[in-house]
């Protein structure tokens, strides 16, 4: 076995072999990059497979990173929320009287509270319109019924204007209290001893 | 057009080639390069250097065997021919 010297030169036809030298590197290169890009550290092969097991207070690489970003797209769970954002469960306990205070955070708050909430509003507005149905209704029926007895009223009145007419009654007034109806006062009859008095004549034998 | 990249060779001297292949058979672990000048010759043919890279990456060898330029000889037939040799490992040049 010789040793020779180095580097050793061909001469090569340019667009056959040459070009071909490259394109086969490059897309070799190519390969071994998107691989790399894609596939996750093997320590932390175990924490894809195990997803629930991901510390997301951890740094993360763009591989495993990328593959947690669709598991929480994936599963928006309140717990996985909360945990991200690194809030206790218990503080949320302890502070009771604040009980808004994650609610009022958009970014914790799940996209599905929103059509939860939306539905309860809808459906406080389907009340409501019912309610307002119902007294519409009630209110023209009282109407209606309003209307009869002034009817009634108008009638009994006439009625009454008949049996005046016809009896020769005479409509009283009220006392002060309203209890009490003045007994009809009688006209007074003619003097009786105005009947005997003899004409201014005389009487004639 | 391939990437320009920075050799050096055992002597120190440095110089600017155009970068055609770089990998390493993974059988013997020796890494190698394929580099040229665009140096046209006869015929319309350009010239490609083969040389050994030492194991730092920052050199190329001074010398090769006939064992090891044969073996190269055989593999870069069967690069033209796109054939998949197993004992090929790709490697990404960095300077």
């Amino acid at each position: 076995m010789s040793i020779q010297n180095s580097p050793k030169v061909l001469a090569v036809d340019k667009n056959a072999q040459l070009e071909q030298f490259k394109n086969i590197y490059n897309n070799a290169i190519s390969k071994l990059t998107v691989e790399a890009e894609a596939a996750p550290l093997p320590s932390e092969q175990t924490e894809i497979n195990e997803p629930k097991a991901v510390d997301v207070t951890a740094p993360l690489d763009n591989g495993v990173q990328n593959i947690f970003d669709t598991l929480v797209d994936q599963t928006p769970t309140n717990a996985d929320i909360i945990a991200a954002t690194s809030e206790p469960v218990n503080a949320q306990e302890e502070s009771a009287s604040e009980p808004s205070t994650i609610s009022e955070e958009p970014v914790l708050t799940p996209n599905t509270d929103v059509p939860t909430q939306s539905a309860e509003i809808d459906k406080s507005l389907t009340e409501n319109n019912a309610s307002q149905t119902d007294l519409a209704v009630l209110i023209e029926k009282i109407t209606k019924e309003m209307t009869e007895v002034m009817v009634h009223c108008a009638n009994a009145d006439t009625l009454l204007e008949e049996l005046i007419e016809k009896y020769g009654l005479k409509r009283e007034k009220l006392n002060s209290n309203g209890t009490e109806l003045k007994p009809a006062t009688p006209e007074p009859l003619e003097d009786s001893a105005n009947i005997f008095d003899e004409p201014a004549g005389g009487m004639h034998m | 057009m391939g990437m320009n990249i920075e050799l050096n060779k055992a002597n120190g001297e440095i110089f600017t080639a155009e970068l055609v292949s770089y990998f390493e058979l993974v059988n013997t672990g020796k890494k190698y390069i394929f580099y040229t000048l665009n140096e046209v010759v006869e015929n319309g043919l350009i010239k490609m250097y083969v040389s050994e890279v030492s194991n730092d990456g920052n050199s190329l060898a001074q010398q090769m065997n006939d064992e090891d330029w044969a073996n190269l000889k055989s593999i870069m037939k069967s690069m033209l021919t796109g054939n998949q040799n197993p004992n090929i490992k790709y490697l990404k040049w960095e300077s």
